[in-house]
């Protein structure tokens, strides 16, 4: 007599974005599947096999008048309304409304013991407007909060932009949300197989989607190799995109070891640094650049250098010089940089192939959540802990989060940890630094 | 908990103590007996209602396809006519077979209670509350309140008022007076309303798996609240002198000693019945009887310490129980549509 669960979809999007259209092609679709869907409108009309039944959002708090604990009152009503049914239904599709935080949505699963027995959230959708999301995606929490909490972002109306256009939107998203499926559809047209009963929050599925999981996004834009000689040199600046730019100098080691440093450094306070003044090797630099032109001093006591710059030489005419003379860097590598739109909204992903030490992590994790909840809207991982055979997955929703044992490693697979975090300003180096601290 | 062979002989002993089955079409809502008849009504969520004859189980009157959902039922306090909530309005059935349509509205009707007189009933859609009189056998909409700001979760009636529960609080409105109201206010969602049998505390059940009480009459700061059940409490029931108060709580029965006040700092009686979680309880005074979702059905003696004396079983998933006036048939309801008569011999 035990119960399979029956998945629910949220589907998310702006007003225009195609959600009633998708809505329609499932409910007319010839799938086989009982499905019931809550729209957000009142009224409910049988459809054939399918049952629509229409809600009126009810944010409520919870605990007298909680925020962090925000559901959706009329969903626990509707979802416990149909498990009273004979034949169960095979699928549930949740439509919010356009300006709708997916939140309250995400959190009634949390929250609700009895919905979590019966229903398991199978997938966060957002349908993503190609030709309309530059103008929502600069004014509106709610179109960020969305992709943010996406599983899977339907990219609709491809039609309508270019090739580049499509590419970038693409770069935009995957900078707020490193864990998400992306779908590019025109007049939301998918197969339907790809989008319901995915089982969306299988956390191993979406790395392998994902190969980029966990990689860390650096703060700078180009890393500048010089070969030089000892002596004293002459960075020259010209006025560019900001009036200052960051800038880390430090002696060549291992580059890819560098990169992790540069990306330490960057998080430090930054020494401010005005025309004619020292740059000071192995600190953050702030070069004042708000002159037409302006230069450093840099003394070398090194064979080569690496400048980390915060944007492109290029971008301020960077030379460096000595003796009037020109000295050409042996290398310049560009640092791909995704976060064209808005970097308020990003992905931290962690991996380690390092034990944790079950306290201290349980420790970190109720602290940052509780410190940084608000701004974390989702966090997703596997986790390995020191002394357990099994597998651990980790869920949560702003403050509220599950951790519960998956299965037992395999003898062919390397245990790891894979974390990620989905949220507004997030610090990466602190959430790294903490993480690590909780390494047994 | 028991091993498979020993469910299975459960079962099978059970089966042998049945009087009849009946398997009928839809998720069994809720059973009514109905007193000096032989007759039974039987609520399903979907579509159907049923009168039984209680002796065999046969179908007097089926009252199919009356809505596409059901959502809650309630009995004329003297016609024994039944009055359904549901997603196409409000119906009224009778033993004679027939069915009225006493508001027609394609919207969900989840709510309804009727005065103890049976001349005033009040129904819920969304956030809006309804109120009817009788006149001349007929009832005959007198005011509609739309001053709800969330969809209104339980309605009950006693001690002479009607208690109306949503988020944020409950209104309670006399009979005679649909346009003033007390509210006893506590900002969460509330569920289930329940009102001790001693007019001393009205108690609610929240969606944070706990029940939150009220003094009456109200008391400024003077609520309470019991809290860390294993799940949302769907029975709320008190015996006479309101002494006790018992709830289902996951797997087991918590019987709360109210007979000094507000049972603070006390641990309730916990009566422990596993094989999962409690969905229904009868309770008088001389017999508490609790099923569980799978299928179980416990039978404790209150008087005797709440000896545990009896469980039986049935291969399905209980959705609902009813007890006969004399206490002497046991109707269980099943998710699946199944009726089934047992004979009480304790």
């Amino acid at each position: 007599m035990k119960n399979q669960k029956i998945p629910v979809t949220i589907l998310t999007g702006f007003l225009g974005s195609g959600k009633t259209t998708l809505l329609n092609r499932i409910l007319s679709e010839n799938h086989g599947k009982k499905i019931a869907v809550i729209e957000n409108e009142f009224g409910e009309v049988g459809v054939d096999n399918e049952l629509v039944i229409g809600a009126d959002e009810e944010i409520f708090e919870m605990n007298n008048g909680c925020i962090c604990c925000t559901v959706r009152g009329d969903l626990i009503r509707i979802l416990t309304r149909l498990t009273k049914r004979k034949d169960k239904l095979d699928m549930i599709l949740v439509e919010t409304t356009g300006m709708a935080n997916p939140a309250p949505v995400a959190q009634t699963f949390w929250v609700d013991n009895d919905l979590k027995e019966q229903f398991s959230l199978d997938a966060i959708i957002t349908i993503v407007d190609a030709k309309h999301i530059n103008l929502h995606i600069k004014d509106s929490d709610e179109c960020k909060e969305q992709i943010a909490f996406a599983d899977i972002v339907i990219l609709n109306k491809i039609d309508l932009v270019t090739e580049t256009e499509v590419a970038q939107i693409q770069k935009d998203i995957r900078s707020m949300n490193a864990l998400c499926e992306i779908h590019k559809t025109e007049n939301t047209n998918i197969d339907l197989s790809k989008i319901l009963d995915v089982n969306a929050f299988d956390l191993e599925k979406k790395i392998e989607i994902n190969p980029k999981f966990g990689e860390e996004e650096f703060p700078y834009e180009a890393i500048v190799k010089y070969k030089l000689e000892k002596g004293t040199y002459t960075l020259f600046l010209e006025e560019g995109p900001d009036p200052s730019m960051d800038i880390f100098v430090t002696p060549f080691r291992n580059i890819e070891t560098q990169k992790h440093e540069a990306t330490v450094a960057f998080s430090n306070e930054a020494h401010s640094i005005s025309d004619t003044q020292e740059i000071k090797i192995n600190k953050l630099n702030r070069l004042d650049t708000s002159e037409v032109s302006q230069s450093f001093e840099f003394v070398n006591e090194e064979d080569t250098v690496l400048f980390f710059t915060q944007h492109g030489p290029e971008e301020f005419n960077m030379q460096l010089k000595q003796d009037k003379q020109t000295i050409q860097p042996i290398d310049i590598i560009e640092i791909e940089h995704s976060h064209t739109h808005d970097d308020e909204v990003s992905s931290v992903g962690i991996e380690s192939k390092k034990p944790l030490d079950m306290q201290k992590f349980n420790l970190w994790m109720g602290m940052l959540l509780q410190r940084n909840g608000q701004d974390i809207f989702r966090s997703k991982g596997i986790l390995y802990f020191k002394n357990y055979e099994d597998r651990i997955v980790f869920q949560g929703v702003h403050m509220l989060f599950d951790a519960i044992p998956d299965r037992k490693w395999t003898n062919n697979e390397v245990k790891r940890n894979q974390l990620i975090f989905i949220g507004r300003n997030l610090d990466r180096e602190s959430i790294i630094n903490g993480f690590n601290n909780c390494l047994a | 908990m028991y091993s498979e062979i020993g469910v299975k002989n459960l079962i099978r002993d059970s089966k042998d103590n049945c009087n009849w089955e009946h398997a009928l079409c839809g998720y069994i809502l809720t059973i009514y007996t109905i007193p000096n008849t032989e007759y039974i009504w039987v609520v399903t969520s979907e579509k159907n209602v049923y009168l039984l004859h209680t002796e065999n189980g046969k179908i007097i009157h089926a009252f199919e396809n009356i809505a596409e959902l059901i959502f809650t039922s309630v009995k004329q306090p003297n016609t024994q006519e039944l009055f359904l909530a549901t997603n196409n309005g409000i119906f009224a059935l009778n033993t004679e077979g027939k069915i009225k349509h006493i508001l027609k509205e394609n919207n969900w009707f989840e709510h309804l209670a009727f005065s103890l007189d049976g001349k005033v009933l009040f129904v819920a859609k969304g956030k809006t509350l309804y109120l009817f009189e009788q006149e001349n056998e007929e009832y005959c909409l007198v005011k509609q309140d739309s001053s709800f700001n969330s969809t209104i979760s339980d309605i009950i009636f006693k001690h002479g008022s009607f208690l109306v529960a949503n988020y944020g609080g409950i209104r309670e409105y006399k009979p005679n007076d649909a346009y003033n109201y007390s509210l006893f206010e506590w900002k969460t969602s509330l569920l289930l309303t329940s009102w001790s049998t001693d007019k001393k505390y009205i108690a609610t059940a929240t969606q944070e798996n706990a029940v939150h009480f009220w003094t009456y009459p109200f008391i400024e700061n003077n609520d309470f609240q019991i809290s860390g059940f294993e799940n949302k409490i769907t029975k709320m029931l008190w015996n006479k002198d309101a002494s006790l108060f018992i709830v289902n709580s996951g797997e087991d029965i918590d019987l709360w000693d109210f007979s000094d006040g507000p049972p603070t700092g006390k641990q309730p009686i916990n009566l422990r019945c596993g094989n999962g979680k409690i969905c229904d309880i009868y309770f008088d005074e001389n017999l508490l009887i609790a099923a569980s979702e799978n299928g179980f059905i416990y039978f404790f003696l209150p008087d005797e310490s709440n000896r545990l004396v009896q469980i039986c079983a049935i291969e399905e998933k209980i959705s609902c129980i009813a007890v006969n006036e004399d206490e002497t048939e046991l109707l269980v309801g099943s998710s699946s549509g199944k009726i089934y008569s047992f004979d009480i011999a304790i």
